[in-house]
């Protein structure tokens, strides 16, 4: 190795010195960092975020919207209590797995007029939360909390994403699940989850 | 003296200043530009973790500065990772600054969507301390335990399959005869890179992506048998309980006949055109999977090194999550690194992780690209800055990372 050969290393330090002096000049080009969302469903996504702060103030979408389930979505997945694989839905508190699209999400009654949707992957380990397939630990809604927890670690989602509880394995852990909008009418039993 | 000093500074700068990345630890690398096995350099037949003496020595003069230029040269006096004839100890600590997480969109007060990314923090994110205890030449006994420094626990794993107290027996009488190992370890799958950003063990359909990730260990036994320099064999059986784990599918484990195997087989071809153009190859091919077939990886392998030059490796690797979660990945790695001197080495690397969900016609995809530096400013220190782009199918993010890297 050239450690131990003086010369040679001399000259590959004044060439080593070039590229770290152009190296550590990158942190001041702060443009070089970027984001970008991708934004084939902007809209929607936009909805989606609206309709949780709604909820937040106590008036769900959810509830205001039911009776718009006529106006078909453009980007909805229509569901229906009716099916045998959500009547576990028609009791406030229990959950189901649904195919939204190409994403397996969970539905949850939340309410006697509300159902949410959650991602059913939990973002912390990637690990499955619905009652979806052969998952023995679906993750269990908490009526008191209106909150999801999944039961592989223990990571706790409001109903708007946000983490308010970490695994106790693991309290660096900060990330918010992706919670999708829903038009349901409870006098029908029918809705949508959207994009 | 003045280059000295312009090295300290710009040393300081990149400790001080940079801010930035993610976790990285053992790359193939070394092996493919030397053309030697990990076991020269590492007690892990598949390298990472303590050093044996030569490794330890190679990094002791391994810096853009000496500890005796440092003044330090008390450290430079010891000849020997062993503590005592029987016992070697070493370890390994990391800091990173990167922003971590994924970004996302959100509606402010105003009803505007805004672009949430993720703040930029600096973690702990290994403290891991190795000691081998040989009682007999042919045997080592091998431990390590990987503390969670980030959320203050005495064990804290951050992803599915990984286990913080990891042990085996090693049993190798003679380079003639297979090389066993038993114990909690990480089986011998395909190239490791100890990095939970790659993503050769990805599925791309996960919010964090990595399936296999350091640390993964399973308790089991496996051989080795190197028979000539230029051919190696392992082959294994494993207890699957953590298998199950970081593939979600708690099946896997269930079952009282559950077992995971493991067969690879590795090449390594030498080309010699002369002084100073010898080129290492390494080929092989691995597969892990459990035996009803819930999960299997299938992965090829290719490299060359130059020595003290570089090195240029390809993987390609297909996961299969079964029948019953319906999931295929199929990803590719590229990884360039050249050397400027041994202690700063520039690498690249290129991946793309596909995962198809049967009945669904788009697959999912992530992407990455990456290039940085490895910079020993000193012995058993090393500085990891990082340019990364991580594009997936919602959302691109370019970052810079710094990881700071202490080893003995």
């Amino acid at each position: 190795m050239s450690s131990t050969d003086e010369d040679p290393q001399l000259l590959s330090r004044r060439a080593a010195l070039k590229a770290l002096a152009a190296v550590s000049v990158c942190p001041l080009v702060a443009s070089c960092e970027f984001v970008e969302i991708k934004d084939d469903d902007d809209e929607a996504s936009t909805t989606n975020q609206s309709s949780g702060n709604d909820q937040d103030a106590g008036h769900g979408t959810n509830g205001d919207t039911g009776g718009d389930t006529d106006t078909v979505p453009v980007d909805g997945t229509p569901f229906s209590l009716d099916d045998p694989e959500l009547e576990a839905l028609s009791e406030v508190g229990n959950q189901a797995c649904f195919d939204h699209g190409s994403q397996e999400v969970i539905l949850v009654r939340a309410s006697d007029d509300e159902i949410v949707a959650f991602e059913q992957v939990c973002p912390h380990q990637g690990l499955p939360m619905g009652a979806c397939g052969n998952n023995t630990q679906p993750a269990k809604w908490d009526q008191d909390k209106e909150a999801i927890v999944c039961q592989w670690h223990g990571s706790t989602f409001n109903r708007d994403g946000d983490l308010i509880e970490a695994p106790p394995t693991d309290s660096s852990f900060d990330e918010p699940i992706r919670v999708f909008p829903v038009q349901f009418d409870p006098d029908t039993g029918e809705g949508y989850v959207l994009n | 003296m003045r280059s000295m000093r312009v090295l300290f500074a710009i040393s300081t700068l990149l400790l001080v200043g940079l801010a930035w990345l993610p976790e990285a630890t053992s790359l193939p690398r070394m092996s493919a530009t030397s053309g030697a096995p990990c076991t020269t350099c590492h007690f892990n037949s598949d390298g990472g973790g303590l050093r044996s003496e030569i490794g330890w020595g190679t990094a002791q003069l391994t810096g853009a500065i000496d500890h005796e230029q440092t003044g330090l040269s008390v450290l430079s006096d010891r000849s020997t990772n062993r503590v005592l004839d029987w016992m070697a100890v070493g370890g390994d600590a990391r800091i990173q600054m990167a922003r971590l997480g994924i970004p996302r969109e959100t509606v402010d007060d105003d009803g505007e969507t805004v672009t949430i990314t993720p703040d930029r923090e600096i973690i702990p994110m290994q403290l891991q301390p190795y000691i081998a205890i040989m009682p007999h030449d042919d045997l080592t006994l091998h431990g390590s335990y990987a503390a969670g420094p980030s959320s203050g626990e005495w064990c804290s794993t951050v992803y599915a399959g990984q286990t913080c107290a990891q042990g085996h027996l090693t049993w190798d009488p003679s380079p003639r005869v297979p090389t066993f190992r038993a114990g909690l370890f990480r089986p011998s799958i395909g190239m490791r890179h100890d990095d939970h950003t790659m993503l050769t063990h990805a599925d791309a359909s996960r919010p964090r992506p990595t399936v296999i990730p350091p640390n993964y260990a399973e308790v089991g036994v496996e051989a080795s048998y190197q028979p000539r320099h230029w051919l190696r064999l392992d082959a294994g059986a494993f207890q699957p309980d953590r298998l199950a784990d970081a593939v979600g599918n708690p099946e896997i484990s269930e079952a009282t006949t559950a077992a995971a195997y493991l067969a690879r087989a590795s090449y390594f071809p030498r080309f010699d055109f002369g002084p100073d153009k010898t080129f290492y190859g390494w080929v092989g091919a691995s597969v892990y999977g459990d035996v009803d077939n819930h999960f299997r990886a299938d992965q090829t392998f290719v490299g060359m090194g130059w020595l003290d030059r570089g090195s240029v490796m390809f993987e390609l690797a297909h996961l299969s999550f079964g029948s019953d979660t319906e999931r295929r990945a199929l990803n590719a790695a590229g990884i360039l690194s050249v050397e400027f001197t041994d202690w700063l080495v520039a690498e690249g690397r290129l991946e793309q992780a596909t995962t198809r969900i049967r009945d669904v016609d788009d697959s999912i995809q992530r992407r990455a690209a990456v290039a940085g530096l490895q910079f020993y400013p000193v012995p058993y220190l090393k500085l990891r800055p990082e340019y990364r782009i991580t594009d997936t199918d919602d959302w691109t993010m370019a970052q810079y990372a710094v990881q700071l890297h202490l080893f003995y």
